[in-house]
């Protein structure tokens, strides 16, 4: 019996087959799906910052320390770093302005995301980032297969959900 | 919350009270409809939780983010269901709607900001409108993104409005870092000294 696993915003899940990890309205935020294909174990982190800046409250808000956090969450499964793959989803900017100097946050999750798991050797084995839409994430266990979808406005004014992607 | 003493936060819910206020005026005076204000409240929360305090993840909302600039730091936050835009908004052609209500946001912002700078001598100014419809976690995640970047504890004001006979919901969120939090309770301080 599988269990579908909400990650809250700044938190992570991590689970093994036949859970499901999800989480819901990722915006500029950045949702990074680890995966390791022969243990089916996997972790679901929803990041909103790209680095620590000077604020120690929550590490699991900063992709830089979550992702470190969790690596070290399945080495101690057993699991090595080369056993990982990942899959990115998020990092939208919706309100378009002006940036600053080092564009948005979604700009600089991704960049972020993509700089650390390079360092790591993780693979990025499938991606749906940034553009302007919020999505939702479902992050099969089983097969590692990662599902998203948007809400998208139907000829009557109302809101349905679409499917994006399968990564 | 919790960190501030009981007269800090009094001083706080006077300032939310006064915003609200604010609010109705401009709001009346665009839509000649009569407006009251149905929740006032101020919440502590840090940047994480504020977007699941305000309304649930998932809720598709019209949204207008205007952010606060000068001697404070913030951002000041138009949030309604598309229906409830639709209703208020009748008379205005679809593709206008956003538009029109990026135009009401601006309004209010200006009202309740200009309110409060007087009141504690403060220089509050306000950015360009930029609107979106998606959904409210996303929507306020980025905007606290924005905002938040190096304090973790934000102050939210929220004022919950029903417009004309309909009782149309519309609410007005405004949201200031930590320095800024401290710097209205401190001016609010040196009012009551007077």
């Amino acid at each position: 019996m599988s269990r579908i696993i909400q990650v809250p915003t700044a938190d992570y899940a991590i689970a093994s087959a036949p859970d499901v990890l999800s989480t819901i309205g990722i915006g500029s935020c950045i949702v990074i799906c680890l995966y390791a294909p022969q243990a089916k174990i996997g972790a679901l982190l929803h990041c909103m910052l790209p680095r620590e800046e000077n604020d120690l409250s929550n590490s699991l808000r900063n992709v830089d320390t979550a992702v470190n956090q969790v690596v070290e969450q399945f080495i101690a499964k057993n699991i090595q770093l080369t056993d990982l793959i990942a899959k990115i989803a998020g990092g939208a900017q919706m309100f378009t302005g002006p940036e600053d100097s080092n564009g948005s946050i979604g700009k600089r999750n991704i960049e972020e995301t993509k700089r650390l798991l390079t360092t790591l050797k993780i693979p990025i084995m499938g991606e749906e980032i940034g553009g302007g839409r919020a999505r939702s994430v479902l992050f099969e266990l089983e097969n590692g297969k990662v599902t998203i979808t948007c809400a998208q406005v139907k000829t009557d004014d109302t809101f349905d959900t679409e499917l994006v992607k399968i990564i | 919350m919790e960190t501030l003493d009981s007269f800090s936060k009094d001083l706080l819910r006077e300032t939310a009270n006064i915003m609200a206020q604010k609010t109705v005026r401009p709001i009346e005076n665009i839509l000649r409809q009569k407006t009251i204000v149905t929740k006032p409240e101020i919440i502590m929360q840090k940047m994480e939780f504020v977007a699941d305090s305000l309304g649930q993840a998932d809720e598709i909302k019209d949204s207008v983010f205007i952010r606060i600039l000068g001697d404070g730091q913030g951002a000041v936050v138009l949030l309604m269901k598309p229906e409830d835009s639709a209703k208020l908004l009748v008379e205005v052609d679809k593709d206008m709607r956003m538009d029109a209500l990026r135009e009401i946001a601006n309004i209010i912002a200006g009202a309740c900001l200009g309110g409060i700078a007087r009141l504690l001598s403060l220089k509050l100014m306000q950015s360009v409108p930029t609107a979106a419809t998606d959904m409210s976690r996303a929507i306020l995640n980025e905007i606290v993104s924005e905002v938040g970047m190096t304090n973790a504890d934000l102050l939210c004001a929220q004022v919950s409005l029903s417009i004309g006979a309909g009782k149309i919901p519309l609410s007005m969120v405004f949201i200031f870092d930590n320095d800024t939090t401290n710097l209205i309770i401190s001016k609010s301080k040196d009012l009551t000294k007077l």
